[in-house]
């Protein structure tokens, strides 16, 4: 695909979180394979594990049986516990090896978007149902039954909001004509991004209603700004769109007010004229009206000279209103 | 694999191609090799790289940094001497030797002080840099004709080399050069393998600053994820290999404001559930006692390594002492048992960490481990570990915690209780260094100290059962017995082999666990009619004035083995500045015999 | 904030489900005097916790010695009680290898302003993503009336009986004056509302919350802010929607200083001691980088770390 170049640029400005993801994985794993060891533990295995823990200079100096015997193992010879500890390594040992590749997806012609990225992400979420099943082994009470595989899928919206914190970015490829964005909206809570990379012609301003007071949205054509992306604690989403498109950015950080946190650096000279992803014309134009409203500083009001009085304006602020009402509108019956 | 030095060196070394043809080739079980200079000539570099060449060809090697106290001291002081002494042989070398057999001197002055230290046989082959014989400065030259009169007393073979002269021909600075000149003259002499010299020199050059063998992997190996650490030397020569590789590793060093911080870091990333540890030397390991204390009595697991240097107070900071042993047992006010360790080889280091760790999470205490500027600085090739996952630290275990299970749950028969981190859910408790009970709950009543106190104490009983007695050097039996601890091993190893060929019945044993102390000493000790331990720190001889049986300080191992034993063991320490001499150890063997002992 | 030290198995659901209550957060019963700002402070910071509904199990207070010292054992969370000015060391090796914990430090003047004076510069340079509570009282209480470094000029105390000799150290300018510092803040004992106020902004600073609170000694040191008490009109609020806001004190104090704490000259201007009590947050920037960020390392799995030292044992292989 002629975007993976700019895939790898994406990926490479998210060292820090799929880092610390693999990290997670990989710090995960070597609890389980303790566990592992604790509880498979008999008196003379566990002797022989502590002479290799103690290393080479014990050897004749310490009794590893007596040793062992200071060693508290949480012996459990329980089986189908311990099936499901080494499938949740499994599935761990899987994700942590695909490193970077766990965190791209791309988006067949024609495919839903929302369908991509909702599997995408329940894939990333085997790593938190795994962690679950250890969680439950621990604590003396594993799953019963054959129901409920370790291995299986977590669809976003049961991740808890540790999870929705800790999963990595998804860097979703993608042709301009399957770019429906709206739906997505369901996805960006915790610390969740997505970044899109477009690739041909897209509707101007795909992203505008996914603008929400919490949220980072990012048209760009060279990927600046998202280095600030990436530094943003909170939900967001981007979009590597075509010169043709739009370009904005909606820093939740840069202010209380819409027009503080919404800057437009570019908008098309030509209003939409047809049909793009299924988006009409009219559409296309209500979008790029949206940026327009959000972005339009009132007359009467001035910068903020750093008066207490600005605090004040946080709860009536029109863009949660405004985000609400694009929400409402915004029917995800059929997309699911 | 033999040397294959040549013992009459070439008439001039200033034409080594005509020489090669004459020359003859010896082989030698051993030859010591000394290389001096000023500091900043890089002798220190030219060692290194001939001892790790004899290394990769198979050679027993051991080296030992000779290092002035000041950066940049002036030049052609006797006191500046800076450079490697290297000893190699064909089987394996465990100590520096006793005289540099072959010496390569890039003035007279830096000679003029191994002369005095008595470093030189005599009738070693000494190859020396002639240029200042006729230098411009006249005080040079009388310096030379002083120093040359001076070093005329011994039998020394002279060789003089126009180092400077012959470098001039291939490059434009010689003083930047002098020390592959040299390098390029012993490996020559010595028969070393060009093409494994010029993959070093690259290696070195391309790299600034790197260790050989040393303490830096071992530190790794003990699969410890932090080190807190402050400078000091001869300590900080393990944090800086350690410093550029570690966070490959998943480590971090983090270096201190100070000494008391570095080990409170340490602790503190202990009581977090990720075992870190602490290095530095005697005046560090002062400053860090109060928490030494305190990881001790909340019984968090620590390594505090102690890179000893000569004492008290400053002391001789880049030199060999053995001087820190007692007060890294009992230098903690209030009872504080803890397990001190020491390892006596490179290789020990290299493994001692793995064990030191272990044990200190197993028995929730400190264990400071004893190394030495010996061992810190020097070289030696070891086997090449097998690492194992199991040396790593395992993650902190943070399953709910059983209801009812208590922070110090001590069980009578081991001593020890299970630990709790912090992340563990049910386990809330706070660590405190107040007396306290099983709850970690501050104790106001007498029991409760008691009791803390003997559980504390009840682990290392328990833990002193689980070591195996030591193992004699030479026979069970015998007239003497020499003790030893640290990187003295193998100095002492040698000389008593020399004296037990010579005929004396004399054996060894040397200690890696010095609190608690290894069983059945006093056992092993009936066995021979004189005990005596061999160490580097200072006690009175018993000739000195003053000095009666009653009031003599003697050696810190002897303190302990006989309080501990209640034998009578006698001491031969000494404090050079420098590890000790195998011909040394011999004499005081010689002089250390008891009366009708069997020849 | 990039966390590279934790596991998956924290972000279980287990965790969350449970609500906190403030009985959650509760142990032994104080021990401190009738009177003392301690029981204050550790009201408000039980009420903090409560609010942010922090997992006691996650929760870390490390402490030195002194009276203040003791506040660990009051709560029911994880804790350090270690030893005299050397809590922010154990602090910051808890946090730098176990960020997912939250770390909050509790000081006294003694603690922190002298023995342990070292540390505070450095801490707070390190900018480690915690809080740091300065539990000023002027006065060493728990050794019975010595003079501290924060003692005003002229109390009498055992050690100088004549009156403390030299003016006090002032521990907000002297934290405004290191690199890095990226929260400071003042607060008093005898306001609950604008100390819980501070509690919190300094628990959302994304760095190393340094929050001095006034307190009165009820034994050695009462009438330290007794004139402040009663004359509100000497207490200036440092008011800010970046700082502190409290709209219950507004009635109370009539000096109201807007002050932007982004401003670090205004801040080292306002530190400076004028007669007035200033109460807020001097300077906030949360940009400055904090140490655990900056020293985070990719994990290595045991087979990875064996697969490494391998390589590295190869390269000095004979």
């Amino acid at each position: 695909m002629p975007s993976e170049g700019r895939v790898d640029q994406v990926l490479a400005g998210f060292r820090g979180p799929l880092g610390a993801f693999r990290s997670a994985l990989v710090n995960t794993t070597d609890e389980v394979r303790a566990m592992l060891r604790s509880r498979q533990s008999t008196l003379g295995s566990r002797a022989a594990r502590v002479s290799a823990e103690l290393g080479p200079l014990a050897a004749g100096r310490i009794d590893p049986e007596r040793f062992a015997t200071l060693v508290l193992d949480h012996h459990d010879a329980d089986p189908a516990a311990t099936r499901i500890l080494e499938d949740a390594l499994g599935v761990l040992t899987e994700l942590a090896d695909r490193g970077d590749r766990l965190a791209v997806v791309e988006v067949p012609a024609g495919a839903s978007l929302y369908e991509v990225v909702a599997r995408a992400l329940a894939e990333i979420g085997r790593a938190f149902n795994a962690a679950r099943a250890i969680v439950e082994v621990r604590a003396g009470r594993p799953r019963g039954g054959d129901g409920d595989p370790v291995v299986g899928p977590l669809p976003f919206a049961r991740w808890t909001r540790s999870e929705r914190r800790l999963a990595p970015p998804l860097v979703v490829a993608l042709a301009g004509g399957d770019l429906r964005a709206a739906a997505l909206a369901e996805f960006l809570d915790g610390r969740q991004k997505i970044v899109l990379v477009v690739e041909g012609e897209c509707a101007p301003a795909p992203l505008a209603r996914l603008v929400a007071p919490g949220t980072f949205v990012l048209q760009t054509a060279d990927a600046a700004g998202l280095d600030r992306f990436a530094a943003w604690e909170g939900p967001g989403i981007a979009a590597l769109v075509p010169e043709s498109a739009a370009r904005f950015v909606h820093d939740p950080a840069a202010g209380a007010a819409s027009w503080d946190r919404l800057t437009i650096a570019h908008t098309p000279d030509k209003p939409p004229r047809r049909t793009v992803a299924g988006l009409s014309a009219a559409q296309q134009a209500e979008e790029l009206e949206i940026l327009r409203t959000l972005a339009a500083r009132p007359a009467a009001i001035e910068p903020p000279a750093g008066a207490p009085a600005a605090a004040e304006a946080g709860t009536a602020d029109p863009v949660d209103k405004l985000a609400a009402w694009l929400l409402s509108r915004v029917d995800l019956s059929d997309l699911g | 694999m033999t040397t294959a030095p040549s013992p009459s060196p070439p008439a001039s070394a200033a034409a080594p191609s005509e020489a090669r043809r004459e020359r003859t080739v010896l082989s030698l079980p051993e030859h010591t090799v000394e290389i001096v200079s000023d500091p900043g000539e890089g002798a220190q570099k030219c060692g290194q790289i001939f001892g790790r060449v004899s290394a990769k060809m198979g050679n027993g090697v051991w080296t030992v940094e000779i290092i002035p106290a000041e950066i940049q001291p002036p030049a052609r002081q006797p006191s500046s001497a800076s450079g490697n002494r290297v000893r190699i042989g064909t089987g394996p070398v465990t100590n520096w030797g006793d005289h540099a057999n072959l010496v390569v001197a890039f003035n007279e002055q830096v000679l003029l002080h191994r002369h005095r230290l008595d470093a030189l046989a005599k009738d070693a082959i000494i190859l020396i840099e002639n240029m200042w014989a006729t230098h411009d400065d006249p005080d040079i030259r009388q310096a030379w004709t002083d120093a040359m009169e001076e070093l005329g007393s011994a039998s020394y073979q002279f060789v003089p080399v126009p180092m400077e002269e012959e470098c001039l021909a291939v490059i434009d600075n010689p003083r930047r050069g002098k020390n592959m000149f040299a390098l390029g003259l012993l490996a020559w002499i010595y028969s070393r393998d060009l093409e494994k010299i010029k993959g070093l020199i690259a290696q070195e050059f391309r790299k600034k600053a790197e260790a050989i063998y040393d303490t830096n992997v071992t530190l790794i190996a003990a699969g410890m994820e932090l080190c807190a650490m402050y400078p000091i030397t001869p300590a900080t020569s393990a944090s800086h290999h350690l410093s550029d590789i570690f966070e490959r590793f998943g480590g971090v060093v983090h270096q201190a404001e100070d000494e008391i911080a570095a080990v409170g870091v340490a602790l503190g990333a202990s009581f977090a559930g990720k075992v870190a540890f602490t290095i530095t030397s005697g005046p560090g390991l002062a400053l860090k006692t109060e928490f030494i204390g305190l990881a001790i009595m909340t019984e968090t697991p620590l390594v505090v390594v102690d890179v000893q240097r000569g004492g008290p107070s400053t002391g001789l900071p880049t030199k060999v002492e053995q001087g820190d042993l007692l007060a890294a047992i009992f230098g903690q006010p209030g009872d504080a048992p803890h397990v001190v360790l020491a390892p006596a080889t490179m290789e020990e280091c290299f493994l001692c960490m793995t064990t030191a760790r272990r044990v200190a999470e197993a028995l929730r205490t400190v264990v400071i481990v004893l190394s030495d500027a010996n061992l810190a600085t020097g070289v030696q090739p070891f086997p090449r570990p097998d690492p194992s996952e199991q040396w790593f630290a395992q993650p902190p275990d943070l399953a709910p915690v059983r209801e009812g299970l208590r922070p110090y749950d001590w069980d009578p028969q081991r001593g020890v209780s299970p630990r709790v981190v912090p992340g563990q859910p049910g386990g809330m408790f706070t660590a405190t260094g107040l007396s306290h009970d099983e709850w970690s709950h501050v104790g106001y009543t007498p029991d409760v100290h008691e009791r803390g106190c003997r559980m504390r104490s009840r682990k290392l009983a328990v833990f002193q059962q689980m070591l195996k007695p030591p193992v004699v050097n030479g026979e069970p039996t015998g007239d003497l017995l020499v003790v030893g601890w640290g990187s003295t091993l193998g100095a002492i190893e040698e000389a008593v082999g020399r004296a037990r060929q010579e005929g004396l019945a004399v054996s060894s044993l040397h200690l890696r666990f010095l609190s608690p102390l290894e069983p059945g000493l006093a056992e092993i000790f009936r066995r021979f009619r004189k005990v005596m331990t061999i160490e580097i720190n200072y006690s009175d001889d018993p000739g000195d004035p003053f000095v009666t049986a009653e009031n003599r300080r003697r050696g810190q191992l002897a303190w302990l083995l006989r309080a501990q034993t209640l034998v009578d063991v006698d001491c031969w320490t000494r404090v050079p500045g420098e590890p000790l001499r195998p011909g040394q150890i011999l004499q005081a063997i010689h002089d250390s015999m008891p009366q009708g002992a069997s020849r | 904030m990039t966390d590279l030290s934790c596991s998956l198995l924290s972000a279980a659901p287990d965790d969350e489900e449970r609500e906190w209550t403030l009985a959650d957060y509760e142990a032994a019963a104080a021990r401190w005097c009738p009177g003392c700002g301690d029981h204050a402070i550790l009201t408000g910071v039980e009420r903090l916790l409560e609010a942010e509904q922090l997992p006691p199990e996650q929760t870390v207070f490390v402490s030195g010695i002194g009276c203040a010292s003791r506040f660990p054992h009051y709560l029911h969370t994880y804790g350090f009680h270690g030893i005299h000015g050397r809590a922010l060391p154990i602090a910051t090796g808890i946090k730098l290898r176990r960020p997912e914990l939250h770390v909050f430090v509790v000081m006294g003047d003694g603690d922190c302003c002298s023995i342990g004076a070292g540390h505070w510069i450095h801490a707070v340079r390190y900018n480690l993503d915690i809080v740091a509570l300065l539990l000023d009282n002027g006065v060493y209480g728990l050794t019975k009336n010595q003079t501290s470094p924060t003692s005003p000029k002229g109390i009498p105390s055992n050690t100088q009986p004549r009156g403390a000799i030299l003016p006090p150290i002032n521990p907000i300018a002297a934290t405004l004056g290191v690199t890095n510092a990226s929260f400071v803040a003042q607060t008093g004992d005898w306001l609950p509302a604008h100390l819980y106020a501070t509690l919190q902004a300094a628990f959302h600073h994304h760095g190393l919350a340094f929050v001095r609170v006034l307190q009165r000694c009820p034994q050695y040191t009462p009438a330290i802010y007794d004139v402040a008490m009663r004359d509100p009109d000497l207490v200036e609020l440092l008011v800010h929607p970046n700082g502190v806001v409290v709209p219950e004190l507004d009635r109370l104090f009539k000096h109201k200083r807007p002050h932007d704490p982004a401003d670090l000259d205004a801040a080292r201007h306002l530190a400076e001691p004028d007669g007035k009590i200033r109460l807020g947050v001097f300077y906030r920037n949360e940009t400055c980088p904090v140490y655990e960020e900056t020293r985070a390392v990719a994990a290595r799995s045991a087979s990875e770390k064996v697969a490494l030292l391998g390589a590295e044992l190869d390269r000095y292989a004979v």
